[in-house]
């Protein structure tokens, strides 16, 4: 009876089991029984940035059978690694663990965690006390970008040096052991182990220095603050991401030279490799492309460029067809409705919210062929439409247009309006106002590149700091109708002018009484600025009323007068290069030339055409000579039979680079 | 007990779905495997609040441990870097929530206040704002001088019966609470409709303040101060005009900063020749200036003509922002521009608008962009509108807002309380943010996360304060450490965590 009694209670148990497995909430009901036990010896110390491995004896005395081992590595609390395994029988299991090699981690006691878990779901857990330990490198190496390697030693616990000669402020390198086991580089965005880019390093003093580099903060040397951050680029090495500050300099230099196009939304040229960055301060890459000699700038990382947020912040981006790209339309990154980042373009966001992109027509936009739409990311995902969407522009321009999809044009796409036409050359700049929100954004397409604006006052020399290429409007006392100096300014026709001549300091004086607007440099002290022995500084000329600008007929054409108003500066083209235009009939005489070139707007300093430490010789013309005798010696005159038709446009170029002994005159007709 | 009885019992154990007992109940270690060293007797405090509601400011705690913290995921607090000393946070008291406070039963409302602002047995809400006059949640129009004439100065009913006794009654439980005051209009027989002309203007809504008035308003303030003084409570700050830029609303005065300037002057003067040393804020309005383009930058304006030669120029001290245009980035271009001035945000609300009683969504927003993102933008000072409406968005006046949540809605029998966002992300910071706390900074350490948001504070008692935003979809377990001590804490996937510790 005991025996049947047991085979009902048996099977009446069975059926409870077999009740659980038809239900998954009934697993919950096993009873746990047992003793499942999980040991490890002999795994005391760990080091970070290895393989913990180590065998466990499972067990469960009850003989339940065992189910699953966990092995977790906790650091201060937090799992950092884990593993799970079947483990059905009593036993020794092998268990490895990654040790991570973390940035800033201190030694310490880490907690290996044994969970081991029998069939009836009991689980027993033993947590073993591990002492983990940062490695000490005694094999460490500095490794410069061009394969130069110096040995470091370990000055101080995790902290590495060496000695390293550069004569350069800027240069590239990462850190490696010598075995090629551990490598401390870039991975685009920050340092991290077995980051293959390499490191961008600042010295003040180039010469012997000292690199430095710890291996638990990752902190690197030597960083020093230069007023004008390097950026180096190469042809092996052309991305660098780069937290940019807004109004800082950079000194771009490497492979990118004068000729490349440095994206002019983000970065404005100082010359001589300088630049001032315009946008808001962030994480930027910047990407220098030698087969099309483009330095493009974006926000973000290579991995991860940024993207629009809901508030307006982040980043936006233009894909489109082949009728816009930056460099140039004809630069092979032009491609139709690419999205890949190299085929993109980024807006410049130059105030919170607020995003640009300048397009000149014929080299950045087609006259013809508009087409193309802004996006939140370099590709296909958020976009913004002209009519409803959760992101949504609105744009009063009467050249461009917005498709909304019923007025012939995809929604979103932007368009050239019906009847109006686009000029090469002409620049226009596309604004995206967000701070309404991404569904009120607003586009503001302006003719002419975003300008700054400097007030006159009429006869007032208002000293400025003006840069080549950058755009400028007059405010003040200047009107439209003013005529500004064609030497220094190009008109952009929309009431902004483009600045031609060299960075520095400059004076703008306004003279309401004949609509002029004069510009000369000026020296430290705000004064019109004097040739200098080296080439530098400027030169003017004075002489009979037969050049006058702005016109012949203005009230300030007085026959070698020396007041300011009445001598005319050459633009400073470049270092130690001078030019001035004429047009004949309007500031230059056909007849009765007479003038002289001079180192300041009075006398003193004067070019000879015979002889003198200031001396210019002319190239063969024919109809300019400059007077090579004792008297009216340098004096311009016509040649002998020389005529000059009304309308002809002259340059005078004079070119001081071998010396002010040794000036060359060129006069071309245009 | 036979062995039927035995087999019976036996099966409906094995079989039972009420066992809750759960899969892993196994012991932890004390320790949670953070093997540094437990500090004996001391523990963090933790506040968590979830999006989805099932978590609303639950109180747990963790360990707090000494020695080498090893987490990666740490926030490490830097004491070296500090930034501004906090005031507080809290919640308008107008008329209609204190109607609604008053419907209650007391001992219900009293146990209501006592958790909302009592330090030690609630989340010690520390700021209050009330009206000068009416405001959109009065019981009629009304100014404190409705005759000409300021010897007609008097508190009305609206003070008198219902903002005065609720304010009386928190202050019992919270003696130290700060209170701002903020006029909606003057007196109409102040106002004109333009300051040239000095023509009448018999409206609530819109209109200027006269010129030849600005003395008489500045006393109109000091005798509000004074007749609050007199019933015990003691106004910390104005604002010289809620909302200057609002030509709508129920009850509003135009004062662009060009009119505001003046009358601050007036203001600093009278209250400092009547010994009173309540602070002055300006501006009290959107941080995108209603988009008039000449009132951008206002508060900068302001400073800027008032210069710093002029009597009571110590009582002003800042400027006060809302939130209803243009984005909390304008907070930091203000400092940056005046960094000796201080910021307060004085208002937001939830309404209708922008989902108001919807938790999940609301939750995650108004904690990045009304709390955090105020803060850790330099406000001093946290407030957000009513504490209390009822389920109909009440009591309120016509032209004011009646799509406006409150922080709390109360049922129409007056004993059911449903707390919204708002009482959330206010509570989350003064649970733990005491006034003349300072918030400081974190060391590079600390983890960087996708949609983890924090602001860290060091109160004057020497304890620590982190609020935590995870509007990520994980959970993350944190390491908080003040460079000391650490512990471990776990935030939830849209989720707010506070936690104070010593």
């Amino acid at each position: 009876m005991q025996r049947q009694l047991f085979n009902i209670l048996s099977s009446m148990f069975l059926s409870a089991l077999l009740a659980v497995s038809c239900n998954d909430d009934d697993y919950k009901n096993i009873t746990k029984n047992g003793e499942p036990t999980a040991n490890a010896e002999g795994i005391t110390t760990a080091v970070m940035g290895s393989q913990l491995s180590f065998s466990v004896n499972c067990s469960d005395n009850s003989g339940i059978e065992l189910s699953t081992l966990k092995a977790e590595l906790l650091f201060s609390g937090e799992v950092v690694d884990q593993t799970i395994q079947r483990t059905a029988e009593n036993g020794n299991y092998q268990v490895s663990l990654n040790v991570p090699f973390l940035r800033y981690i201190p030694d310490g006691e880490a907690i290996v965690r044994l969970s081991l878990t029998n069939v009836t779901t009991k689980v027993g857990v033993n947590d073993i006390k591990v002492n983990v330990e940062r490695p000490h490198f005694d094999n460490l190496q500095f490794v410069s970008a061009d394969g130069n390697k110096v040995a470091m030693s370990e000055v101080s616990p995790h902290l590495y040096s060496g000695k390293f000669t550069t004569s350069e402020t800027a240069f590239k390198g990462h850190f490696e052991t010598a075995d090629g086991e551990w490598i401390f580089g870039t991975d685009g965005t920050e340092i991290t182990l077995g980051g293959s880019g390499n490191l961008a390093f600042q010295c003040e003093n180039p010469g012997e220095i000292v690199v430095t580099f710890n291996t638990c903060t990752y902190s690197y040397s030597p960083n020093d603050e230069i007023a004008i951050a390097p950026l180096l680029f190469s042809e092996d090495d052309n991305i660098i991401t780069r937290q940019m500050v807004k109004g800082r300099q950079y000194f771009i230099s490497g492979n990118v030279a004068n000729d490349w196009f440095v994206d002019g939304d983000f970065f404005e040229n100082d010359g001589d490799g300088v630049y001032t960055f315009l946008a808001e301060n962030g994480t930027y890459t910047l990407t220098a492309y030698s087969n099309y000699k483009y330095l493009q700038i974006y926000p973000g990382t290579h991995d991860a460029p940024s993207t629009l947020q809901k508030d307006g912040t982040g980043a936006i981006w233009v894909i489109g067809g082949t009728g816009i790209n930056k460099p140039s339309l004809t630069a092979s990154n032009n491609q139709d409705w690419w999205t890949n980042i190299e085929y993109v373009q980024s807006l410049a966001q130059i105030e919170p919210k607020v995003y640009r992109i300048t397009l000149t027509v014929g080299e950045q936009l087609s006259a013809t062929s508009v087409n193309f739409k802004f996006f939140g990311q370099a590709g296909w995902g958020i976009e913004f439409k002209g009519l409803g969407g959760e992101y949504n522009l609105s744009c009063e321009s009467e050249t461009f247009g917005i498709g909304d999809g019923n007025n012939g044009h995809d929604n979103g796409n932007i368009f050239l309006k019906d009847g109006a036409t686009l000029t090469e050359g002409d620049t226009y700049t596309f604004t995206i106002d967000l701070t309404e929100g991404v569904d009120k954004g607003k586009l503001i397409v302006k003719k002419g590149a975003a300008a700054k604006n400097i007030d006159l006052v009429d006869k007032e020399a208002v000293v400025s700091t003006l840069k080549k290429g950058t755009t400028y409007a007059f405010g003040g006392d200047a009107t439209n109708d003013m005529i500004v100096d064609h030497d220094f300014f190009k008109d952009n026709g929309d009431g902004t002018y483009t600045f031609l001549c060299i960075n520095g300091d400059y004076a703008i004086k306004a003279y309401t009484s004949y609509n002029y607007i004069q510009v000369y440099p000026v020296d430290k002290e705000g004064k019109a600025a004097t040739l200098q022995k080296d080439g530098t500084g400027a030169i003017w000329i004075i002489g009979s009323d037969c050049i006058n600008k702005p016109l012949l007929t203005s009230s300030n054409n007085q026959g070698w007068n020396t007041d300011i108003q009445s001598t005319q500066c050459l633009a400073p083209i470049s270092d130690k290069i001078y030019r001035i235009t004429l047009t004949v009939g309007e500031q230059l005489s056909a007849t009765g030339v007479n003038f002289k070139f001079f180192g300041q707007s009075g006398w003193g300093i004067e070019f000879n055409g015979l002889g003198g430490d200031y001396h210019l010789d002319i190239n063969d013309n024919d109809d300019f000579r400059i007077n090579a005798a004792e008297s009216d010696n340098g004096n311009i005159f016509l040649n002998d039979g020389a005529t000059l038709n009304e309308g002809d446009t002259f340059t005078f170029t004079i070119d001081l680079t071998e010396g002010v002994a040794n000036g060359k005159l060129t006069i071309e007709k245009q | 007990m036979n062995i039927l009885t035995v087999a019976m019992a036996m099966l409906v154990s094995a079989t039972a779905c009420g066992d809750d007992s759960s899969i892993d109940d196994t012991p932890r270690p004390a320790d949670n495997g953070n093997n540094s060293e437990i500090v004996a007797d001391n523990a963090a405090t933790i506040y968590t609040t979830t999006a989805d509601g099932s978590m609303r400011l639950e109180k747990s705690t963790s360990a707090i441990f000494s020695g080498n913290n090893m987490a990666p995921s740490t926030i490490l607090l830097d004491k070296s870097k500090t930034y501004q000393s906090m005031d507080g946070f809290g919640f308008a008291i107008t008329y209609s929530t204190c109607y609604n406070l008053l419907k209650m039963d007391a001992q219900e409302r009293a146990d209501f206040l006592r958790q909302t602002y009592s330090p030690s047995e609630g989340y010690g809400v520390s700021y209050a704002r009330i009206s000068i006059g009416c405001n959109d949640f009065s019981s009629t129009e009304y100014t404190l001088c409705d005759e000409k004439g300021l010897e007609n100065f008097r508190l009305y009913s609206d003070e008198t019966d219902y903002v005065i006794p609720i304010l009386k009654e928190i202050l019992a439980i919270n003696p130290d609470i700060k209170i701002i005051a903020a006029p909606w209009t003057c007196p109409k027989w102040m106002k004109v409709g333009d300051i040239e002309k000095k023509t009448a203007y018999d409206k609530w809504t819109g209109g200027r303040l006269n010129p030849d008035y600005r003395a008489d308003y500045a006393e109109y303030f000091v005798k509000f101060v004074k007749a609050m003084k007199a019933e015990g409570i003691n106004i910390y700050a104005v604002t010289p005009q809620n909302e200057p830029l609002n030509q709508a609303n129920c009850a509003s005065l135009y004062m662009p900063w060009q009119e505001e300037t003046p009358f601050v002057a007036e203001l600093a003067k009278a209250f400092k020749s009547n010994n009173i040393n309540t602070k002055i804020y300006v501006f009290d309005h959107n941080y995108n200036y209603d988009n008039i383009a000449d009132q951008n930058d206002y508060p900068l304006n302001v400073y800027n003509a008032l210069g710093d030669e002029f009597e009571g120029s110590e009582l002003v001290v800042g400027a006060a922002y809302h939130d209803y245009g243009g984005s909390n980035n304008e907070l930091s271009d203000i400092h940056s521009k005046a960094e000796d001035m201080e910021l307060i945000f004085s208002e937001s609300s939830i309404g209708t608008w922008n989902d108001g009683r919807n938790l999940s969504k609301r939750l995650m927003e108004d904690m990045r962009n009304v709390t955090l993102g105020t803060v850790n933008q330099w406000c001093k000072t946290v407030l957000v509108w009513n504490l209390m409406l009822d389920e109909n968005m009440g009591p309120n006046l016509d032209g004011g807002c009646q799509t406006c949540y409150g922080a709390v809605d109360i049922s129409a029998d007056y004993k059911t309380i449903t707390k919204n966002s708002h009482y959330y992300v206010i509570s989350h910071m003064s649970t733990v943010v005491r006034p003349d706390a300072v918030r400081i900074g974190t060391g590079e350490r600390t983890v960087s996360k996708n949609g983890l948001v924090y602001s860290v504070f060091q109160n004057a008692d020497g304890s620590f304060a982190a609020i935590v935003l995870n509007s990520g979809d994980e959970d993350l377990l944190l390491t908080i450490s003040d460079g000391e001590k650490h512990f471990n804490v776990t935030s939830p996937a849209q989720s707010v965590v506070s936690c104070n510790w010593k």
